[in-house]
């Protein structure tokens, strides 16, 4: 019984450890978009001189991250409205978008391990992985109303 | 200062910060907030919102090499995780209602605590042995085993105290969401006394554990608009770059002399930290 019981940990172990190796691919994967949009968001800010929000030319950095500033200093915060502006190569937008796909990189990861433990059955462990996506899809929620 | 050579410096900020936070096993975090707070005029709020992406960078960035050892303690991390998201919505919540002053203050008190952390003799304690877990530790079986290279041998043990142990990781939740740092100064040091998890299994799990809870308050400070995209993404960019140079060409800090030094300039930024949140 116990034997039996200890194969079964183990068996689940090492189907844990090939889904990580899954999860940690796509991990990387997530970085590697996140960097490239960040990058491409960089380029378009250099070469237009425009923050998608304003000509940032003439301005001081000072001006440009004051907080909550208007014009050129804004930038979009609403994942919808970064998208759409990302769509149309405004710069501040495009690096919001990079930096949103590494936020929710961690998301994906919480959401392929629920699956990992359904299919081992290991409902106490499903039930609290669930638990800890519902916060975490909630929080984007929750600083929209703030 | 134009805004292209401000963003260049942030980067070369975040690189150092990142390096040095690798190489004394802190992260990045808890240089990057005062460094662009104290050195460059950053408004701490971005410097948080910008921080805690920087997490996230780092953590999903490496998260192939901790897979990889086998020591991560998935079950625990899994059951920690309630806790650390759940205090880092909490945490990231109250961050936005309080005045800066308040942010200053509580990150100083979160850099002598540090200083103190870094000063602590690491010892071994005595594990657990997985016959004598109890309770719901025995119930989800939050035991785990691993092979210890330096030891040559396979360490087994239990789980104590999974309820402090999560009350614990609720704190470290919500200071990561507050300050916009990893929190893995309190998971190790509360896993290992608490739980009496082995230190490497420790930092595996809490490594692990880093990323998700870094998304929970990112999520709620992007939404707010605390990112700024000129801030976030020469520091994420930074931090990752220093992260990798920190622990690639650096030897892991463990002369007592060196800490001492590094428990020093700890203390010097929490009072530079402090001041600037009684000004």
């Amino acid at each position: 019984m116990r034997q039996g019981k200890s194969e079964l940990r183990e068996r689940e172990t090492r189907e844990l450890t090939e889904m990580e190796v899954l999860v940690s691919r796509l991990l990387r994967g997530g970085v590697l978009l996140s960097v490239a949009l960040v990058l491409l968001g960089v380029v378009i800010l250099l070469v237009t001189g425009n923050t998608g929000t304003g000509d940032f030319r003439g301005l001081s950095a000072k001006e440009l991250t004051a907080y909550g500033a208007g014009g050129a200093s804004s930038f979009p915060h609403d994942p919808v409205r970064a998208l759409s502006d990302a769509l149309h190569l405004r710069a501040y937008a495009v690096i919001a978008v990079g930096l949103l796909v590494l936020v929710l990189t961690p998301v994906l990861r919480v959401a392929l391990t629920v699956v990992t433990f359904v299919r081992e059955r290991d409902w106490s462990y499903v039930v609290m992985t669930l638990t800890v996506l519902t916060i975490l899809c909630s929080a984007l929620a929750l600083g929209r109303a703030l | 200062m134009s805004l292209p050579l401000f963003m260049l410096i942030v980067f070369l900020v975040a690189v150092v910060a990142g390096a040095f936070g690798a190489w004394l096993g802190l992260g990045g975090g808890v240089f990057i907030v005062p460094a662009l707070t104290l050195a460059l005029g950053v408004n701490v709020r971005y410097a948080i919102g910008a921080s805690i992406v920087s997490v996230i960078a780092t953590s999903s960035g490496s998260a192939a090499s901790y897979v990889r050892s086998r020591v991560t303690n998935m079950r625990l991390g899994m059951l920690l995780e309630v806790g650390t998201t759940l205090g880092a919505v909490v945490g990231s919540v109250v961050a936005t209602q309080v005045p800066v002053a308040a942010l200053f203050i509580t990150f100083a008190v979160v850099l002598l605590y540090a200083a103190a952390v870094m000063l602590r003799p690491v010892q071994e304690h005595a594990h657990l042995a997985p016959a004598d877990q109890r309770g719901v530790a025995r119930w989800l079986g939050l035991g785990g085993a691993y092979h210890d290279e330096a030891l040559g041998q396979t360490v087994e043990y239990g789980v104590a105290h999974p309820g402090l142990g999560l009350a614990a990781s609720g704190v470290a939740g919500a200071v990561s969401g507050l300050l916009g740092v990893g929190g893995g100064i309190i998971k190790v040091p509360a896993m290992d006394l608490l739980m009496r998890v082995p230190i490497k299994a420790a930092s595996a799990t809490s490594s692990f554990m880093i990323g998700v809870t870094a998304a929970t308050s990112a999520g709620v400070y992007f939404a707010r608009g605390d990112v700024h995209p000129a801030l976030a993404a020469p520091v994420a960019a930074g931090v990752l770059a220093g992260t990798r140079l920190g622990t690639r060409l650096l030897v892991r800090l463990r002369g007592g002399t060196t800490r001492r030094v590094f428990a020093v300039v700890l203390v010097f930024t929490a009072v530079q930290m402090l001041l600037r949140g009684l000004r």
